[in-house]
């Protein structure tokens, strides 16, 4: 089977999902797109309103990529929409270009995506041109009538009138009716490149390309006549080696005492730069803006193209490297480091390559790809990655620091001819995570079995929601209990909500696999839901029958933390239900709630709000975690799980880790924070606990998870 | 911190002219993205950039400040604005916030640069109802009696007076807390006073750098502490939360690590005259 090459036949570009996952993904793109670009210049707009014209903006892209046929020139009104609302700062094309790349990127055909990405680009850069040429021309107007304003002073002034005329940054000329120059200043000079002194013997009319003269002339005598037009005109001049500068020309008369015409003003600006303007934005809009290197799109569009013309004999070999520990070099050692690095790899990785029919992408962070179009005198595999390995770790001097890295590298050789590029691309990607499984500096070859396994992991995961449709995933329950010194006294606390998977070829699949297998296709999305949705339902029926308010505990997973319909999701849970919100107890995992975006803190604040009991989970790793406590409206913290595994230690004071947990619990409690752990494994592992501060704990020797029946028959209800 | 300078006793209003040496105003429009700046002026950007990362925001929170007061007093029924804000070509004008959502809304532009001025009267050119007064903004009966302003503003009506990131760049022996409360005086019951101020009480060396760095450039800031900033507001009921660094007054998202510490160089605050 062979795939059609790019352009054989019109591939309509499609988005994924029910109409309202489709709006709610491009809801996600708008609000992230503007989010990011607000950061790189002004927008004098209020949030809610920038949101909006974001979101109409990404619906334009997504039509256009959609329309058939084909026709991407919306996308250009795009880019010029982005210079309206003032976003020009030095980043704001990039991130642009960075987010929709992404957005678009798993949609297909790439060379539709590069195409758009292009149209933005370039409509942004003639909009660029446009505002700039059109603010340069109300300088110039406003210089001018700052310069008749101070003509007219003159005669009280000359003074100013020289300052004005020395200093500013547009060349000032004034001539007689002829156009021969009465005087022009060091900007005008600068523009012509010549000397200043040389000046006098000019005339506007030959410095001019001989094409625009009869225009002047033309201008000249409409001046005269009291006629008026255009003021500012795109005009060319010569200067004195010869060269054409583009420049911006504004004529203006001046009269004399008694009114009648008798001199005129030129103001010149050069605009050479914005035409090189252009040519810059549109490489930016292939290439990475630090390293030089092609970016994500172009080398995909790239590796279309090689794969499918490559010698069937030789065939092509994809490299796919991530730079060890590059994250220890930033925050050690700073962004510019860092960025230095990046800058001095990627010339190294052209350097290995040199000689051979290759290029080498920067796909993002510390990621790079090399392909290699390859010939009978290519080097092997072993060989190649031996010289990267090589090359990289050779000490890179920044200041009098020599760092030296290694990068872990998945390689794909000769791929079959018509492998799609997608999965081309997720096979180097997967392989390369699997090198990195086994440390740093590694590389892994593609290795379709492996690679099977992954799949047969994804068949698992994709086949989850209909096996809860039937049943086979299920809700199940597990008592947490309220920790006491005396045994006996404890008492239940509350009841957790799980997954369970009852697979009828692999048998019972507990929590954790199931939220990992969700996790990873994002479908753990609307199984949550459900899970709260039926959740709260049994825990009513329990109630009646316990006649104990107990709470609800369902663990989010980071996804669903930040996912912005989960307050809405919640909400109807507990309509549906007639619970109150204090009876429903959400864990948030704490690094979620650190991530920069704040969506999983909106939620969190939004969930506080309502009355809902807020966790935060995996509580304890890192340094930024009691900050959570202090800034956010938190009810309880369950322990990371390595931290619950530290309990099963016999306490001694001598043992660091015990001394800081001990802090940390008890810098919890003043905050009146219920701590909460998972995972006890025995009556003396929970004494611990207990005598550490810990409140409520959950471990299987007092109840293991159970089905509805099940836990009721634990808990001696009828 | 930006606007234009203001010279110690000098009622030239045609100061101003001299394109080599930066303009408060013209570094703000700069640090804003618009395009009304000159080679100097982006030579003490890129000054101040190198020093202190968060200049950039310290323009995009006064001038955020600036357009969220305005929207408050939209809805608490004003229609007419005085800004004397010290320059005007910038991006996100009052008149462009106002009239996005009342196109009824008037504006006065108070401007003593001429080439400010020259640049302001283009771009509001065909818009009946901004305009542009060329008049010293330290001298409050010749700004509210020059026929420009009392042409287009009912003063019988309250008025919106705004004094964003000004203030800072008159020097005390002009009396800028007179200044101000003489035109309160002078407005009708109702009216607002928007105020924003350069202060190094909460983070002084950085705001020293700021200080430090202008004045090389001929640009003197004045920072004033809190107690001397709420002088500004005598004869005004402060809006809650009263004076607060920029960051802290009606935030409309979260607040990020760079915005508070810009925000931590600038008072602002809102009064109602009794």
């Amino acid at each position: 089977m062979t795939l059609p090459l790019p352009g054989d036949l019109p591939v309509p570009l499609r988005e994924l999902g029910t109409p309202a996952e489709r709006a709610r993904d491009r809801a996600r793109v708008a609000r992230k797109w503007a989010y990011l670009v607000s950061k790189t210049s002004y927008i004098p707009l209020p949030p809610d309103e920038v949101e909006r014209q974001f979101l109409e903006l990404v619906d334009r892209l997504f039509a256009a990529a959609g329309s058939e046929p084909f026709d991407p020139e919306p996308a250009a009104a795009v880019g010029a929409r982005l210079v309206e609302l003032n976003l020009n700062g030095r980043q704001t094309l990039q991130c642009t270009l960075d987010v929709l790349g992404k957005a678009l990127a798993a949609h297909r055909p790439q060379d539709r995506v590069i195409t758009l990405l292009g149209s933005v680009a370039a409509g942004y850069a003639e909009a660029m041109r446009a505002s700039i040429f059109e603010q340069q021309e109300n300088l110039s107007r406003a210089l001018y009538r700052a310069v008749r304003d101070a003509e007219r002073r003159l005669r009280v002034s000359e003074q100013r009138f020289e300052e004005v005329f020395r200093s500013a940054e547009s060349g000032i000329a004034v001539t007689d009716s002829d156009g021969d120059f009465a005087r022009a200043n060091q900007a005008f000079a600068r523009i012509l490149g010549c000397p200043e002194d040389g000046l006098s013997r000019l005339n506007l009319f030959e410095v001019l390309h001989s094409d625009d003269a009869p225009f002047l002339r033309e201008l000249f005598a409409d001046l005269r006549a009291g006629r008026t037009r255009r003021p500012t005109q795109r005009r060319r001049m010569v200067r004195k080696d010869g060269e054409v500068v583009e420049i911006s020309l504004t004529v203006a008369l001046l009269r004399d005492q008694d009114g009648q015409p008798d001199q005129y003003v030129a103001l010149v600006q050069d605009i050479t730069d914005f035409h090189l303007l252009q040519d810059r934005l549109h490489h930016q809009s292939l290439h990475d803006a630090l390293t030089g290197l092609p970016n994500r799109q172009y080398f995909t569009s790239k590796l279309e193209t090689v794969l499918r013309r490559a010698d069937p004999e030789t065939g092509c070999t994809l490299y796919h490297l991530d730079l060890d520990a590059f994250s220890m070099v930033t925050d050690g050692l700073g962004r510019e480091v860092g960025d230095r690095l990046l800058t001095v790899a990627a010339a190294r990785l052209e350097s290995v390559l040199a000689g051979e029919r290759a290029m080498v992408a920067r796909l993002g962070g510390d990621e790079f790809a090399i392909l290699v179009e390859n010939s009978p005198t290519t080097p092997d595999v072993v060989t190649m990655v031996t010289r990267i390995n090589e090359e990289l770790g050779e000490p890179i001097y920044v200041g009098d620091r020599g760092i030296a890295v290694s990068a872990s590298i998945g390689v794909v050789d000769r791929p079959p001819r018509d492998m799609a590029i997608g999965e081309l691309l997720s096979a180097a990607d997967m392989t390369l995570r699997r090198a990195k499984s086994a440390g740093p500096r590694q590389w892994e070859l593609f290795d379709p079995q492996q690679n099977s396994a992954d799949r047969e992991r994804f068949a698992l995961a994709v086949t989850m929601p209909g096996a809860w449709e039937i049943g086979e995933v299920d809700v199940v329950y597990q008592p947490l209990v309220t920790l006491a010194t005396e045994q006996g006294a404890e008492r239940v606390a509350g009841l957790e909500a799980q997954l369970r998977w009852d697979h009828p070829v692999l048998g019972m699949l507990d929590h954790d696999r199931c939220v990992d297998l969700a996790e990873e296709t994002g479908l753990l999305l609307p199984v949550g839901e459900a899970l709260i949705q039926s959740a709260a339902k049994q825990l009513a029926w329990w109630r009646q029958r316990l006649d104990d308010p107990l709470p609800l505990h369902v663990s989010l997973t980071p996804y669903q933390a930040s996912d912005p319909d989960l307050v809405a999701a919640v909400r109807r849970g507990l309509a549906d239900t007639g619970l109150g919100p204090e009876s429903l107890w959400l864990g948030m995992p704490v690094w979620a709630l650190r991530a920069k975006r704040g969506e999983a803190m909106d939620n969190l604040e939004v969930l506080a709000d309502m009355g809902t009991h807020v966790v935060v989970t995996d509580f304890g790793g890192a340094p930024g975690d009691l900050a959570c406590l202090a800034d956010l409206p938190v009810h309880g913290v369950r322990l990371a799980p390595w931290v619950a595994e530290r309990l099963q230690r016999p306490p001694a004071d001598k043992d660091l880790a015990v001394r800081a947990l001990r802090e940390l619990v008890a810098l919890a409690r003043t905050r009146g924070t219920t701590v909460i752990a998972h995972g006890l494994r025995t009556r003396e592992h929970a004494e611990n606990a207990h005598r550490l501060g810990v409140d409520i704990g959950r471990g299987d020797f007092w109840y293991p998870p159970g089905s509805p029946d099940e836990v009721a028959a634990a808990l001696g209800i009828e | 911190m930006i606007g234009s300078t203001v010279p110690e006793n000098s009622d030239d209003l045609s100061a101003g002219l001299d394109l080599t040496r930066p303009s408060p105003s013209r570094l703000r429009d700069y640090l804003l993205g618009g395009s009304y700046h000159f080679s100097a002026d982006r030579r003490v950007a890129g000054a101040l950039e190198a020093r202190l990362p968060y200049v950039r925001e310290m323009a995009w929170l006064n001038r955020a400040f600036l357009r969220r007061a305005v929207s408050l007093l939209l809805g608490r029924g004003v229609h007419q604005f005085v800004d004397v804000g010290f320059g005007i070509p910038a991006v996100g004008n009052v008149h462009e916030a106002a009239q996005r959502v009342n196109p009824s809304c008037r504006v006065v532009y108070v401007e003593r640069d001429p080439v400010e001025v020259a640049q302001g009267e283009l771009m509001l050119s065909r818009n009946a109802r901004a305009t542009v007064v060329h008049s010293d903004p330290c001298d409050p009966a010749a700004v509210l009696g020059n026929p420009g302003t009392t042409q287009m503003l009912d003063l019988a009506e309250p008025i919106g007076l705004l004094m964003a990131g000004s203030l800072h760049l008159v020097p005390d022996s002009r009396r800028p807390v007179e200044i101000v409360a003489r035109y309160v005086e002078a407005l009708a019951p109702d009216s607002y006073l928007v105020l924003s101020h350069a202060t190094a009480d909460r983070r002084p060396m950085d705001t020293e750098v700021v200080v430090e760095t202008l004045r090389k450039e001929g640009i003197t800031v004045y920072p004033k502490p809190y107690h001397e900033v709420v002088r500004f507001f005598a004869g005004t009921e402060l809006v809650a939360p009263g004076v607060v660094t920029a960051d802290e007054w009606y935030p409309e998202q979260p607040v990020d690590p760079a915005e508070r510490l810009a925000g931590a160089q600038l008072y602002v605050g809102v009064g109602r005259k009794r």
